[in-house]
């Protein structure tokens, strides 16, 4: 006790050895890393899919990547719809309330670390829209 | 109910307990069992891989989601603030 009331008085401000937002912003860290690794799996089916097209409409001469999604699209019309609409959007959503999440605990930053956290799903946010815009407007 | 049935390292999920290996194990097996079926089907090693690389990427995602849903989830920022 006696320590405690020497520590008291030689403290000359307000002490706080572990902030307990700090522990929240962590926490919100380590969940939004966990979902940016689910989405990298769900993002690289239709990646795959746009790359082996790509390749196909290069190697094959009347083949276009347009050509190839729409023959997906009416042989798999559900199967085209989850991977390259339903899922990007999913991800999309996941990832920018994550993204907010994180610029609101961690009070608005502007700095390269936040950046640097984020990398990852705002990446994820770029490809989905880019996923999206192939397969609505080819 | 707070699952800690795996552990994630970067992009990949490691099994922690009894249950995640058995997840694992089905996945793997799942994952073998559609190789051979592909391989029985296909006419050259390079449409075994493609064809084996698009049920793999599936395989992975859907797995990674059940590890995601089944590993240990820190508590959401609104609990911790209510506490």
């Amino acid at each position: 006790m006696a320590n405690f009331e020497d520590t008291l008085t030689q403290m000359t401000k307000p002490e706080v050895p572990e902030l307990k937002h700090k522990n929240i912003l962590a926490n919100a860290i380590i969940r939004t890393k966990s979902k940016s690794a689910v989405s990298w799996w769900w993002i690289s089916v239709p990646l795959y899919v746009i790359c082996a097209f790509v390749m196909k409409s290069l190697y094959m001469p009347h083949a276009t990547l347009a050509s190839n999604l729409k023959a997906l699209a009416s042989k798999d019309k559900y199967a085209a719809f989850l991977f390259f609409l339903t899922v990007p959007l999913v991800l999309i959503v996941v990832n920018v309330f994550s993204i907010k999440e994180i610029y609101f605990l961690s009070g608005s930053p502007r700095t390269i670390r936040f950046f640097k956290t984020i990398s990852g799903n705002v990446s994820l946010i770029v490809l989905s829209v880019i996923i999206i815009i192939i397969f609505l407007f080819t | 109910m707070k699952l800690n049935w795996f552990k994630r390292e970067g992009i990949f999920f490691i099994p922690t307990s009894v249950a995640g290996w058995m997840i694992f194990a089905c996945a793997m097996v799942y994952a073998i069992y559609v190789f051979m079926d592909i391989d029985s089907r296909s006419h050259s090693v390079s449409d075994t891989l493609m064809n084996f690389v698009f049920s793999l990427l599936i395989i992975g995602a859907v797995y990674s989601f059940v590890a995601y849903l089944t590993s240990t989830q820190v508590k959401s920022a609104n609990n911790e603030k209510s506490k």
